[in-house]
Parts: structure tokens; sequence; C-alpha cells
């Protein structure tokens, strides 16, 4: 059995539908007990940006989801690569109550765990 | 008593339950021959394999698919199944791609969803390897 999982999303949001799965398996591993590390990395970063209006090009929001999972799981993000994209932490939705951490940390998070998935 | 290396090895190994998730499509990347490659050494060793084919890897299961020097994952996969691996499709990516589940999969895979791989994940396997 595969309990401790860390699911990392890396991928932006919206032009592909990679990074929405892997919100989607935290739902269906939550809805099994399990609770996994939601990690976001990289231009997965883009999910947590605060006023974010995508119906206005007709695209599903994410923002409901995510604030589930944050209650439910909690978010994790890189700070890294918060600054890589020469964001502030102060620019993430305050409602999903992110957790920034440091490459230290990152790496510390994701070794608790017996599986991470890369999204 | 002092085994020869390679009974040793076998002796002490356990069959394992290993669950290889897929998330891209043929001929993009080296991962399908990856997979392949993986999962038949894993099951020549006697462990148990699961392939699940997520998102763009569902386009891996397509029995359609034959490429000009008449290869295809598709006979990959069928190798795999024939060799005692579970194959799973996401059947949901797979009809966003319309790709018809009746008519047009390898035989042998097993049709699923999300759901089924947190189940695999949390109960059926020991090891979980993703290619994507």
């Amino acid at each position: 059995m595969v309990n401790k999982i860390c699911l990392v999303i890396k991928s932006p949001p919206y032009g592909s539908g990679r990074a929405a799965e892997g919100l989607r398996l935290a739902t269906a591993l939550i809805a099994m007990n399990v609770m996994p590390h939601i990690l976001f990395i990289d231009d997965g970063i883009y999910f947590l940006l605060k006023n974010q209006k995508p119906e206005a090009a007709g695209l599903t929001s994410f923002g409901e989801r995510l604030k589930t999972l944050a209650d439910l799981a909690g978010l994790h993000a890189a700070r890294d690569s918060i600054a890589e994209r020469e964001l502030k932490p102060s620019d993430l939705d305050e409602n999903y109550n992110v957790k920034t951490l440091s490459l230290d940390e990152t790496a510390e998070l994701i070794s608790q765990d017996e599986a991470a998935i890369t999204f | 008593m002092k085994l020869p290396l390679r009974k040793h090895k076998r002796w002490c190994m356990s069959v394992g339950r290993l669950l290889i998730i897929l998330f891209t499509p043929p001929w993009q990347s080296e991962n399908t021959d990856t997979v392949y490659e993986f999962a038949k050494a894993a099951l020549e060793e006697g462990h148990e394999v699961t392939v699940f084919c997520d998102i763009d890897a569902t386009y891996n299961l397509m029995a359609s698919q034959i490429l000009a020097d008449q290869t295809a994952p598709a006979g990959k996969i069928a190798k795999l199944i024939e060799m005692g691996a579970r194959v799973l499709a996401c059947q949901e990516s797979a009809r966003l791609r319309g790709i018809d589940l009746k008519k047009n999969l390898v035989r042998g895979v097993v049709k699923s969803s999300l759901g089924q791989l947190a189940i695999e994940l949390a109960e059926k396997h020991d090891r979980v390897v993703a290619f994507g």
C-alpha cells in the first residue's frame, strides 16, 4: 500500500489538462481517506494567483476545487518557483492558505512520502 | 551456506506489486518504450505489474494505430497483457479524445477511472512509478 503520496503540480492551469488531472486525483485520494501532500512548483504556481477570471475566456475555474483541497489537505508552494516568475507570496490567493516552502523544506516534504507523482 | 549471487538475489526478493502511471502519448517521447521495457523486466522477475494510462497516454491503447513499419504501441501493450500485466485506461481521458472504448481498445485493456487509480495507489500496490 502507498499511503503517503505527494502530488506535484508543475504544469500551468490553462492550456493543458495535465495539472487539472492532478487535482482530480487529489480529490479521489481524499475520498479514500488518503491525505496527499499537494505541492505547486514551476508553472503550477499560476494556479494559486488571486483575481483569476478564466470564465471570461470560457475556461473552467479551479477556485472552488482549490479552496476545498486547501481546507482538506492543505496546499504548498515552492518559494523559488514564485520568485522565478517575479511574483510574491502576497500575489497568491489568501483563501488557499498556501504554505510557501524553501528548497530544503520542499525536499523534506517530498522525502516524507512514499510516492511523488508529477502533473 | 553461501548462495551463488544470482540465486541469493532471487531468494531475498519478494514479489512486489508495481503500479506504473503513463501520461504521454506514443511517438512524442520514449516513455511508452521505456514503460514497456520496465514492465516487461518486472514481470520477468515475477512481480505483479499494473499500467494505468491517463490523459494523452490513452492514445497508446488504440488498437487501430499502425506505423509504416507495421509496429505500433498497441502491439507492446498487447504483449504486456499477454505476459500478465493489468493495463487500465482512464475512460474519461479516452472519451474526451474521441477514442471508441468499445471498438478501438487493445484486447484485454480494462476501462478504469481516476477513482480507481486512487484505489490502486492506496490499497493495491507497493511501489509507484510515473512516466510523463
